[in-house]
């Protein structure tokens, strides 16, 4: 009989090779990947067992569903700890697992638009790339809004800008945690300006991607959640709590949902998510992450991110390096730093400044390694 | 004929890598203009229909410049919170829908903004004073 499934001794001499070559660029790449918000620490081992089933969550978790091989019930429960994480209305709460933070964005830009069809997006110049993107998909009239030099939105820009367009609610795409500089819109502060101005149909997304688990798990977060007034959140799965694959959970207000679904039911379909096909081992990787680290370890990773961010910037000080960060953020800012050190880390600059994540693995050593050679650097730099 | 506004930070050589990368593939360009002002720099390129879209490809792969095609009108304004919303303005007043703005760039005293529109023509007409 043929074989018909994929297999090792089906792989060509060469093929092999090639994968041995892949898995030796991704070990050797990873300790240098300190610009990229991921937290590359996890063991998901016990769960490699699932990845033999075809499991798939098309649909909505919270709807009845033929597919049997799924992992549903599992993704509920994630959504159930982090509305609770972003302190949903128990009564007023929806949500799924997506495939990143991009997508999560993308269902808040959905809702909204659909809630307010004559819509103005308004979202500032730190957005991350992806959102004009959205909102160029979605036919979406957009404003961009300037930022403040660390960052956060510019609110007397945001107060003048819907001031203008008074008569259309406006939709606030708010940075929880930039991409650049972690820097956080303040969703009370736009609540004000909106309050101020009389407006009374809007709405606000949180692009809580990285933040969203951070803010949790601090003393005094800035205002971003539900409980301050948020009406949807993107937060990704892969960057703080880590995952080998990317994935997120978007959630929003039921009731905002469901004015949705009763209009998508006129077209004949019942599922509210984007997708069709929906990734179903990934709600098993949160929720497995979720349920071994609980609250006390997640709260331990934002303890100690800060803490090294904190001793990043004091050692980058000593040598000269003006590197700083938001409150509640373990984004270093540093200016752009030499080419060379570039070559050996991977640290995504943008323009004018560079910056490191302190997420897990990196800790003293890595940053003590890091700073030699961007002193080295910028030695060879100014010879 | 169609145009390609293209974002520099104004550094010697800039027009030399525009026009060598189109030369490269044989593009003609049918009239530039550069303004170069402070820290950055705007060059307009005009070249023929049929080889638009290769032009802007060419550019895209092979430049870190920002590159805006001709759906958008690019302005330049002062930097200064509600500076935009001014501009905005002035479009409602003419009942010119605006899709989108979009800041590109911005200096230390003025930016560079990206506009689209329902009516572009009359857009160019109301913003002709900060047109890039």
């Amino acid at each position: 009989m043929k074989t018909c499934s994929p297999t090792d001794s089906g792989l060509a001499p060469s093929d092999q090779k090639r994968l041995d070559r892949l898995i030796e660029k991704l070990e050797r790449n990873r300790p240098s990947s300190i610009g990229y918000p991921c937290n590359q620490v996890w063991d998901y081992s016990s769960l490699y067992r699932f990845l033999q089933f075809s499991i798939n969550n098309v649909g909505d978790p919270f709807q009845r569903t033929l597919v049997r091989l799924n992992t549903h019930e599992f993704e509920r429960e994630v959504v159930e700890d982090f509305a609770n994480l972003t302190q949903a209305d128990p009564e007023d709460r929806w949500g799924y697992v997506t495939a990143g933070g991009t997508e999560g964005n993308m269902y808040g830009m959905y809702l909204a638009r659909e809630l307010y069809p004559n819509g103005i997006v308004y979202f500032s110049e730190e957005a991350h790339y992806s959102v004009p993107k959205i909102l160029r998909l979605q036919h979406t009239r957009n404003i961009m809004i300037r930022s403040q030099p660390n960052g956060e939105m510019d609110y007397d820009d945001l107060r003048e800008s819907i001031r203008i367009h008074r008569d259309v609610p406006p939709i606030i795409f708010a940075n929880v945690g930039t991409t650049m500089r972690g820097a956080v819109d303040d969703v009370s502060k736009i609540k004000a300006i909106i309050k101020e101005l009389s407006i009374p149909a809007y709405y606000i997304h949180s692009d809580a991607a990285l933040s969203g688990m951070i803010l949790p798990f601090v003393d005094d977060p800035q205002s971003w959640n539900f409980a301050d007034g948020a009406d949807s959140i993107s937060i990704s799965g892969h960057k703080l709590i880590g995952a080998p694959l990317p994935c997120g959970v978007v959630m929003a207000r039921r009731s905002h949902v469901d004015r949705v679904a009763r209009s998508v039911e006129y077209v004949g379909v019942e599922d509210t998510t984007i997708m069709g096909s929906r990734n179903a081992f990934t709600p098993l990787l949160l929720w497995y992450a979720l349920r071994t680290l609980r609250a006390s370890g997640l709260r331990n990773i934002v303890d100690q991110s800060v803490e090294i961010a904190d001793y990043a910037i004091e050692k980058l000080k000593e040598i000269g390096v003006e590197a700083w960060r938001n409150p509640n953020s373990v984004t270093v800012v540093f200016p752009r730093p030499p080419e060379s050190l570039m070559e050996k880390w991977v640290i995504a600059p943008d323009r004018e400044i560079g910056h490191i994540i302190t997420l897990p693995p990196v800790d003293r050593n890595v940053i003590d390694s890091f700073v030699t050679d961007f002193a080295n650097a910028l030695r060879s730099t100014n010879h | 004929m169609k145009q390609l506004t293209i974002i520099t930070n104004n550094e010697m050589g800039d027009l030399a890598v525009i026009t060598g990368v189109l030369a490269e593939k044989n593009i003609n360009i049918k009239d530039i203009e550069a303004d170069g002002h402070c820290e950055r720099s705007v060059i307009v390129i005009t070249v023929s229909s049929d080889s638009y879209d290769e032009a802007l490809r060419l550019l895209q792969d092979n430049t870190d410049y920002q590159i805006v095609t001709e759906d958008a009108l690019v302005i330049r304004i002062m930097d200064r919170p509600g500076a935009l919303a001014g501009i905005a303005t002035r479009l409602k007043d003419a009942s010119v829908d605006v899709r989108s703005i979009h800041i590109i760039q911005r200096g230390d005293d003025h930016s560079i903004a990206s506009i689209v529109v329902n009516d572009r023509e009359l857009a160019k007409g109301v913003l002709s004073d900060i047109l890039a």
